[in-house]
């Protein structure tokens, strides 16, 4: 019922089922700050869209989520623009060295195995070490009602470096390479990965030791910018955004989004931070599961621009 | 059904039995063959499209029809296990595989010929001619070439199974085709073959084109050749977007 046909895709696909699997999306976006690619492409793949396809326009839908989850993020005040600016600079860095990785890995031919390595031990660590960190939490608020959650600090290495600044919105006086230095790192998974912000939030959550309020709102300003260069370059080099596709999940996706943004202001932020880790660790081993496990249909097909 | 269907489906009521004389090999002007709509347009709302094929038969004759869609290269990958981890290793790349392969025949197809002539003739899946352009590994290449088959009819694309043509009258035939969405765009082929006791009498072959049309081109012309635009397009999309859900549910 009310297919719509995907010009790029060349494929037609339910309206109401983009605009329900986009308002998910979205939702998730606003809510953690992060731009759910690594959860909308293997939907989009699983509803036949070719993959190629599914990676680029991904991309250009998370720039509207990002965009509207912002915005009502900005309402509540709860972005630290400085604090993203800096990591912007760094990102912009960040993805040129990741594009010159990600080209080195596809000539030497093991671009699948170290994306999938990375993936795996990535997204499991980071999710392992967040899920018992926000679970012992949790558990000891469930004991002692009373009890305060402690307080967060930056790591000790990274209060050393030099060309300290203060960011005021977030109450932190750091050295502004720290800032740099996590969006290089954010540009490049995201070039090689398509992480988004979902490296990103973990980080500065723990290594910056931003208020949490903070946290979802800065990362979804920086993922606009990330995502939003990922759209052109998938557009201009490859052709693979399907500016259909993406309008069906957008218009489910910014509500969403809002939705999502809505609710991260009400959740305990312990709470949130043990949903994040638990999605994390979920996608970290379903892959592990994807890679060790004898597929029912080993094959598959692509066509090949002759 | 269009218009020109039901003309000729008159006009061979009607027609005097004089084509039904001793039959001599038939030339292209004597058969009679046709397809409903020669050109299929894909706007917003394409989800596939039906057209039938229709014509006359050959005295005591058979027919036997192949839709045949545009040709590309595709590279087949096998998953296989490397140090613990199941990969894409293997890769076969095959030249010319049709994007669309559908059959169908007036009787059950080992009925009407012989199983080498069908070979010979390329028809049927079990029977297309895939030419290979680069494989990682020679040996096992029937296994990727059914894979391939397997995949692409398990997607709409092949019909694994010909289908029955209806017969009326035992000289008319009509058979219904179905072109899903996510069949390829370009220039499709339609084969007529009209059989005697099993020996060919003729061949036509008509054209049907499925394209996009109205926005659906446009989207794809833009992506094309002004990549840079559509860029530009789809980040003020999702700019403008975002900004509007977040006035608008600010409002309310």
């Amino acid at each position: 019922m009310f297919q719509v046909y995907l010009p790029i895709a060349e494929m037609a696909l339910s309206a109401p089922l983009l605009i329900i699997i986009g308002g998910c999306i979205g939702f998730l976006s606003g809510f953690f700050g992060i731009s759910g690619g690594f959860l909308l492409t293997p939907l989009l793949i699983f509803v036949g869209v070719p993959p190629a396809i599914a990676v680029g326009t991904q991309a250009n839908q998370a720039v509207a989520s990002a965009c509207a989850g912002m915005l009502g993020h900005r309402r509540r005040r709860n972005v630290d623009f400085r604090l993203a600016l800096y990591m912007l600079a760094g990102s912009a860095g960040g993805t040129l060295v990741g594009s010159w990785v990600f080209g080195w890995l596809q000539e030497i031919g093991q671009i699948d195995f170290i994306i999938a390595l990375l993936y795996v031990t990535l997204l499991g660590s980071i999710g392992g070490i967040m899920l018992l960190e926000s679970s012992r939490l949790l558990l000891r608020q469930r004991d002692n009602p009373a009890a305060t959650p402690p307080i967060r600090r930056v790591p000790e290495l990274l209060q050393k470096l030099p060309f300290k600044i203060i960011f005021p919105t977030s109450g932190l006086e750091i050295s502004l390479l720290v800032p740099v230095l996590l969006g290089f790192f954010t540009g490049v998974t995201t070039v090689i990965l398509g992480l988004g912000g979902s490296l990103l939030v973990p980080a500065m959550i723990y290594l910056l030791a931003m208020p949490t309020a903070l946290v979802a709102g800065t990362s979804l300003f920086q993922v606009i910018f990330t995502s939003g260069a990922a759209t052109a370059l998938h557009a201009i080099n490859h052709q693979n955004v399907d500016i259909v596709l993406a309008l069906a999940l957008m218009v489910g996706a910014v509500i969403g989004a809002q939705v999502g943004a809505r609710f991260a202001g009400r959740i305990r932020p312990d709470l949130a931070r043990w949903l994040l880790a638990l999605i994390l660790l979920g996608i970290a081993v379903k892959l592990f599961f994807d890679l060790t496990v004898p597929p029912d249909m080993p094959f598959s097909w692509e066509a090949v621009p002759s | 059904m269009s218009l020109r269907l039901i003309v000729l489906l008159v006009l061979l009521a009607f027609a005097p039995p004089a084509i039904a004389q001793e039959s001599p090999a038939l030339t292209a002007d004597d058969i009679i063959a046709d397809v409903s709509d020669r050109r299929i347009a894909i706007t917003v709302g394409f989800s596939g499209a039906d057209t039938t094929l229709f014509g006359a038969l050959p005295e005591n004759g058979d027919v036997i029809l192949t839709v045949t869609g545009p040709e590309s290269v595709v590279r087949v990958r096998r998953k296989e296990r490397t140090l613990g981890v199941w990969l894409n290793q293997g890769m076969v790349e095959y030249d010319k595989v049709p994007g669309f392969y559908w059959i169908a025949a007036s009787r059950p197809l080992a009925d009407i010929a012989p199983d080498s002539w069908l070979t010979a003739q390329h028809l049927g899946v079990d029977h297309l001619r895939f030419i290979i352009r680069n494989a990682s590994n020679y040996l096992d290449l029937a296994t990727f070439r059914k894979a391939l088959i397997d995949l692409r009819i398990e997607e709409g694309l092949f019909l694994a199974e010909p289908a029955l043509a209806s017969v009326m009258g035992g000289r008319l035939y009509r058979a219904d085709v179905h072109i899903p969405a996510n069949a390829p765009t370009g220039d499709y082929t339609v084969t007529t073959y009209l059989l005697q006791a099993g020996e060919l009498v003729g061949t036509q072959k008509t054209s049907l084109t499925l394209r996009k049309e109205g926005s659906m081109a446009d989207v794809s012309v833009i992506a094309e050749d002004y990549a840079v635009v559509y860029a530009i397009l789809a980040l003020v999309l999702a700019l403008l977007a975002g900004w509007s859900s977040a006035t608008l549910l600010q409002r309310s």
